[in-house]
């Protein structure tokens, strides 16, 4: 069965087809709303928020176009509103995310002594949020450039340009703050 | 770096090979959470309750609907299982205390999923922990909400519609339960663990597809968290009594 029959089937309240939709991308919404924000509990709120909004907007999208991006411009929306309410009351914030079992609130300390992944994504964080977003959507989640754009409601082209200067100014950001990563990969060849 | 430095391409696909290798947490199951059939599931006012609560209740949810005051709903803390949004600006400094209509069953108490501390104790086991200070519970509600939510309710003396103590204990798993309050938070230690208090008549929402669990609650209530598990206790009696009860959960 199609991604749009199961839309169609979930609109009428199959709720069968609902789960389906559910379980084969919540994995690639948890995983772009952990790389925007760095914390599981986190991550987890925002993965069922972006699915009880797209449930709620299920009558609207048009199954034309393909339901993956949709899901991710949800997400990252949601990423987004949530990060600048986490940075206007951080101070207020870190005082209890200590006790917080499943909380990474500083996943930079903890992941980047364990592998040139984490360290690049150390780097990823330091780059303007634009930036972040269309390098996670292409390169960790590997969507198309079409993909990327409808993701992101912008041309193909611009996703190109975008992604070129975003490739650069992590290059940069890594040739200042993590040389090791690159000379690694050069050991290794 | 700098004398070898990638080129676009290489670069590009370095980034690429090496994000591969992210090591990702486990993905959460989201389905329960958001699961369609759940909304039938969800918690019903009775008429009486509706009748008792109709004022009060759609004046904050309408308060909260209006956009300019939507807008100014923020995330403030978060405690477990519980975030507590902020809805600006405060209605006033001063809190008046929380009162229960007389002869009408408090929400609390036509929670659906009742059951008794037995089948409670044989469904949730060790996480079913009762405060020394008060003994038994006189009712018992067991929901489901993303994870079990536990609900303990001790009975006024001489009123068995209104609840003197309620305990919440909510699982780890439990969905995007919210309070939603106009006062301040004070800050407070439950045996040395951070804990909130709140102050005024509030709301609790449960979020669940396609619709929202809420409860007005017209108590204080304390907040704090011990080993993943949420706790929630709601009293009209002083912070000092909240403490004393909430320290005798072992």
């Amino acid at each position: 069965m199609s991604e749009a029959d199961l839309i169609h089937r979930a609109r009428r309240g199959d709720g069968a087809a609902w789960e389906t939709l559910v379980q084969s991308h919540q994995e690639a919404v948890f995983r772009l709303a952990y790389l925007l924000l760095g914390d599981a509990g986190d991550a987890e709120d925002v993965a069922q928020e972006t699915f009880i909004r797209a449930f709620r907007f299920l009558a609207q999208f048009d199954t034309s176009r393909r339901w993956r991006p949709w899901l991710f411009s949800i997400a990252a929306n949601l990423a987004r509103n949530r990060r600048r309410a986490a940075g206007r009351y951080f101070a207020h914030l870190r005082r209890f995310a200590y006790h917080s079992p499943d909380n990474i609130t500083d996943p930079e300390r903890e992941a980047a002594r364990h592998s040139n992944a984490q360290a690049l994504w150390q780097a990823i964080r330091q780059l303007d949020p634009a930036d972040q977003e269309i390098i996670y959507l292409r390169y960790f989640l590997e969507l198309s450039v079409d993909e990327t754009a409808e993701a992101l409601h912008v041309a193909a082209g611009t996703v190109k340009s975008r992604l070129h200067r975003a490739l650069k100014r992590l290059r940069d950001q890594v040739e200042r703050d993590f040389p090791a990563l690159w000379a690694e990969r050069l050991a290794d060849e | 770096m700098s004398d070898n430095r990638p080129a676009d391409d290489q670069w590009e696909a370095f980034v690429r090979d090496t994000a591969r290798d992210f090591p990702y947490p486990p993905t959460p199951d989201i389905l329960p959470a958001v699961r369609q059939p759940a909304q039938s599931q969800l918690p019903r006012r009775t008429a009486r309750w509706r009748l008792a609560a109709a004022v009060v209740l759609s004046a904050l949810v309408a308060a909260l609907a209006v956009p300019e005051v939507r807008a100014a709903v923020l995330e403030v803390l978060r405690i477990g299982a519980v975030r507590i949004f902020l809805v600006e600006p405060p209605v006033s400094t001063a809190t008046p205390a929380p009162t229960v209509t007389p002869g009408t069953p408090a929400p609390v108490l036509n929670l659906p999923g009742e059951t008794s501390l037995e089948l409670a104790r044989a469904r949730l086991k060790e996480r079913v922990r009762l405060p020394a200070e008060l003994g038994d519970p006189d009712r018992v509600f067991l929901q489901y909400l993303g994870g079990p939510v536990l609900t303990l309710v001790w009975l006024a003396a001489d009123d068995p519609n209104t609840p003197e103590w309620v305990l919440q204990i909510l699982d780890r798993d439990v969905s995007a339960s919210k309070e939603m309050y106009r006062g301040q938070p004070r800050d407070v230690t439950v045996n040395g663990r951070p804990g909130v208090w709140l102050e005024d008549v509030h709301e609790i929402v449960f979020y669940r597809i396609t619709g929202e669990s809420r409860r007005l609650v017209e108590a204080h209530v304390l907040v704090w968290e011990i080993n993943g598990i949420t706790y929630r206790l709601e009293t009209t009696h002083a912070l000092a009594d909240a403490l004393r009860v909430a320290e005798s959960v072992p």
